[in-house]
């Protein structure tokens, strides 16, 4: 090429670097890489457990969808519904958040929130919009789980709510159930949670108070149900009781003191308090705390019912529970051991903090000294007509030292017998007595009374036959003197006559002393002066 | 294509001591530096292969980036919710639109995947030294899926909707929102850097 | 424009698609192949007008039930409101997302229907062979080309409301079957573009000036 005649000349050629310089470009991939991996790794860490839970239904929940939430706060999504292989329910598994994967125990619940009413209450308003969800609740502490039980209602109580629950006695639910409020003094401060039959009888409802009412629950605290209406008549008219229409509709349950207690100790977590059927039932009974004691009565209790008063000096501290018959087998001697409940309260002595109602008495020290200053059970004749026996505690300071029994079963307070027992004992004394030594000695007295009987007779008899006639002889000389005086007491004996003339003058002298006294009255100066000195 | 053009671009001068010199011939990977001062001339012809492929492997990350992880999440009345690129073509689906999913799923998500793939596929055996099997089908399937590929209107649709709710919830931009915005650019510069003609003229 | 020059038709050179080789043109022109990449060469894209013709009748047809026809039917709270591709326009200016309500005016309303109306004006001008103002027809071509796949914003919108509005009673959104129709006029318009042949436009204009026919 003639136009360009330096490149004929040897130019130097340029050096090739063979080495593989990586491209600054490919810090760009590497950048994405890392990124990714870094999302992937946080996805990943933050990737919770796969937890399962059955349903009985899955209603409203959706795969991928809905949503697990922990107060409102999202902790998990569904990722499947399945059904078990038996068909039975639906197994959803739920994919929570790294951060809740702690709380996964035995305690954690699992609950489908849908539109529902109880309690008195609407909830879960909010799914009717923004679509159903699955409700969680987490506690603390638990034995580590990952299938879970679906709740098909929402529980009543989170774990985490501050407060108490207590175990309340009650003879029947009525119209409770979970959910139903308990109020105090009107104000809703906690809800059924749950309730169950007990092995014993009766059921225990559970109900939990709200922190702060919770410290309103002292063991001078009362339950009852305010279930429906309480239509009273009396004398003072007709009372309508009842609370909130709420309760009438879905019960619920009071507490309160009765008037003059104040709640007293707080109670404890879970402890126990009987749940009565109304309000007044529960004021009336005033001591809530009792003590169970056996008395041993050997002869016949005919009349003694359980619910029948134990008194103190008049005063009913308790009543009796139990009568049985328990035969001895090696001396075939009856025994009838009779279960009592006493209320300290009653007679003053505090009750111990905590005691569980029916439990044995805490007090041994106390009872013992009772017992050695002669306290004992006696059963006695409430009622002469029907028979009906009470049972009496009484202070016998004559009776020989007794002492309590604390190590068999209920304790044992001693015992005197009984009213009719003292009376057949006052027989078998009277069947002791020589009564025909003592019906010979009467044999005889009666026949030395005769003898006297008879001797007074023969007195008399001669004593008749000696005086009568003398007594005749008198007789006869009175009358003698009678006809006598007869004779001059005739109508027409002179002496009659002579009377009557004597009479009637007698009569006109007494006519004229009369006058006379008449005119010396009016004329007293007449004495003097005689009659007629100054005219009239 | 004279002999004389092709000797004009056998040489080059030095722009930091203008030493003038012949390129190497053979020059397959590598870079080319100055006899003298040891800058660095040309950067042969690795670097159209790079950095498209560079491009195409970092748009691949991205891609499958914002597939794995949600779009957008979207909080409304407490109630939360993720949305991922697939789930609207799913939901289109499920609401009997079967031929608009098929459009969207075609051009958001089988468009770029086809065109990253094939970015790697021309790419990377070149990078390695050799020609990709059915490079000249590849290289028409690549000019033809490019419109198809409508990353960028998706990615301004998402910022249309999530303006649109603004309003009426809370509205978070995922880890996806972001990759697809990098991924956008990224299949915006990958397409830049090929040079259809360049390439031809190395493997030809 | 009209510097002086040949066309590579006029010179029997057909350039490869695929590769850009310059292949000079055998005789029987169909089923040639490309020396370098083995591309099928063709002059023209066949039938071009014809298949461009095709596709924008059939956008033309969609056009209206795409703009009559809700493209996602809103249901928020039981109220339901229905949204067309106008209606969201100006439900977005009603609110005073006006940068928003541009953007959707334009990719939505304006686009398509310029889109349109510029094939049928570049298809016509072909066919009437005109010779007039060819650089500006192309730029015409090349905005719409550039500009078509934009107007799938709101098919992209609606799927992403679609995936994201989706809590049940609160807010519920569903594509409408303008959606679709929509989606349709803008692929169907796309495939229009793509379709048609920009080179026709030259091809009337001879490098001297005068109109020459093939």
């Amino acid at each position: 090429m003639a136009d360009q005649p330096h490149i004929d000349e040897p130019l130097p050629e340029a050096l090739l670097d063979e080495r593989r310089r990586v491209s600054l470009v490919w810090l760009i991939p590497l950048v994405a890489l890392v990124s990714a991996i870094w999302l992937g790794y946080r996805a990943y860490e933050q990737q919770g457990p796969l937890v399962s839970i059955s349903f009985r239904t899955a209603e409203g929940l959706e795969a991928g969808k809905t949503r697990v939430r922990f107060k409102d706060v999202d902790v998990g999504v569904v990722e499947a519904i399945e059904l078990t292989p038996d068909l039975g329910k639906v197994q959803v598994r739920v994919r929570l958040a790294a951060n809740v994967g702690h709380f996964l125990n035995d305690q954690a619940r699992f609950w489908v929130v849908r539109p529902r009413l109880s309690g008195g209450r609407v909830s879960g308003l909010e799914t009717l919009l923004g679509g159903t969800y699955i409700g969680a609740d987490f506690a603390l502490d638990g034995v580590e789980r990952r299938v879970f039980e679906g709740l098909e209602t929402p529980p009543i109580v989170t774990a985490t709510q501050p407060g108490k629950v207590f175990t309340l006695h009650a003879a029947s639910l009525g119209s409770l159930s979970e959910g139903s409020p308990v109020r105090f003094r009107g104000i809703e401060v906690g809800r059924v949670v749950g309730y169950a039959l007990r092995e014993q009888g009766g059921l225990d409802v559970q109900v939990f108070v709200d922190a702060p009412h919770d410290a309103q629950v002292g063991v001078n605290t009362r339950f009852w149900n305010v279930s429906g209406v309480g239509l009273t008549l009396d004398a003072s008219g007709i009372r309508l009781n009842s609370d909130s229409l709420a309760s009438i509709l879905l019960g619920g349950i009071a507490f309160g003191t009765p008037d003059g207690t104040g709640p007293g100790e707080p109670a404890v977590e879970g402890a126990g308090f009987q749940l009565f059927a109304s309000e007044d039932l529960a004021m009336e009974r005033r001591f809530l705390q009792r003590e169970m004691w056996q008395l041993a009565f050997t002869g016949s209790v005919r009349g003694l019912l359980p619910g029948a008063p134990v008194e103190l000096r008049g005063i009913r501290i308790g009543d009796v529970r139990d009568v049985q018959l328990r035969l001895d087998m090696n001396d075939l001697e009856t025994q009838i051991p009779v279960t009592i409940a006493i209320e300290p309260g009653r007679l003053g002595i505090a009750p111990a903090v905590g005691a569980q109602d029916g439990a044995q008495s805490a007090n041994r020290a106390l009872w013992d000294r009772l017992v050695a200053n002669g306290l004992r059970a006696q059963i006695k004749t409430a009622n002469l007509l029907t028979g009906a026996l009470y049972v009496d505690l009484d202070f016998y300071p004559d009776d020989a030292p007794r002492e309590i029994v604390w190590d068999e079963g209920l304790p044992r307070l001693p015992t005197v017998p009984t009213a009719l027992d003292e009376l057949r004992g006052l027989l078998t004394r009277l069947a002791r007595l020589p009564l025909d030594r003592m019906g010979d000695d009467l044999g005889k007295s009666l026949a030395a009374l005769h003898q006297t009987m008879e001797s007074t007779n023969a007195l008399l008899q001669r004593l008749d036959r000696e005086t009568v006639s003398e007594l005749s002889k008198t007789l006869e000389q009175t009358r003698v003197t009678l006809v006598g005086l007869e004779k001059v007491l005739a109508p027409n004996s002179p002496l009659q006559a002579e009377a009557s003339r004597v009479l009637r003058e007698l009569g006109a002298a007494a006519r004229s002393f009369r006058i006379m006294a008449d005119y010396l009255e009016r004329h007293p100066e007449a004495l003097i002066r005689g009659k007629g000195a100054n005219g009239q | 294509m004279s002999d004389v053009t092709l000797h004009h671009h056998d040489l080059v001068a030095c722009h930091e001591c203008d030493l003038l010199q012949h390129l190497p011939s053979e020059r397959r990977g590598g870079r080319v530096r100055c006899r003298r001062c040891g800058c660095v001339l040309h950067h042969s012809g690795h670097d159209i292969v790079a950095v498209p492929l560079a491009l195409g492997i970092t748009a691949l990350i991205l891609f499958a980036l914002s597939n794995a992880f949600p779009l957008l999440e979207f909080a409304l009345q407490g109630q939360r919710d993720a949305t991922y690129l697939l789930a609207g073509i799913r939901e289109l689906y499920a609401q009997q639109m079967p031929i608009l999913a098929s459009v969207v799923l075609f051009t958001t998500v089988i468009a770029p995947l086809l065109h990253i793939a094939l970015l790697i596929y021309i790419y990377l055996p070149l990078s390695l030294g050799h020609r990709p099997p059915a490079f000249a089908a590849a290289m028409r399937a690549t000019r033809a899926i490019l419109p198809w590929s409508m990353l960028e209107i998706f990615l301004l649709g998402v910022l249309v909707a999530a303006v649109k709710l603004a309003e009426q919830a809370t509205i978070v931009p995922g880890p996806a929102a972001w990759a697809l915005g990098l991924l956008v650019v990224v299949l915006a510069a990958a397409a830049s850097q090929v040079h259809p003609h360049r390439l031809w003229d190395r493997v030809a | 424009m009209n510097q002086p020059g040949e066309t590579a038709f006029a010179r029997d050179l057909i350039a490869c698609h695929t590769c850009g080789l310059v292949n000079r043109r055998l005789a029987a022109g169909i089923g040639a192949r490309c020396a370098r990449c083995g591309a099928v060469l063709h002059r023209r894209i066949p039938r071009s007008l014809s298949r461009s013709w095709a596709f924008l009748v059939a956008a033309i047809m969609l056009y209206l039930p795409a703009n009559v026809l809700p493209i996602m039917h809103v249901t928020t709270l039981g109220r339901s409101r229905s949204d067309t591709i106008l209606s969201g326009a100006e439900y977005l200016l009603a609110h005073g997302m006006w940068p928003l309500a541009l953007i959707v005016f334009v990719a939505s309303i304006l686009v398509p229907l310029t889109k349109i109306a510029i094939l049928i004006y570049l298809l016509l001008s072909v066919h009437l062979r005109s010779a007039a103002r060819p650089m500006d027809r192309l730029r015409l071509y090349r905005f719409t080309e550039f500009v078509g796949r934009w107007s799938m914003v709101d098919v992209f919108v609606v799927t992403v409301l679609v995936a994201l509005v989706h809590l049940g009673r609160v807010a519920e959104i569903e594509a409408g079957l303008g959606a679709l129709f929509f989606a349709g006029v803008v692929v169907l318009t796309m495939l229009a573009a793509k379709t048609f042949d920009p080179r026709l436009i030259w091809d009337n204009v001879k490098p001297d000036g005068r109109s020459t026919a093939h």
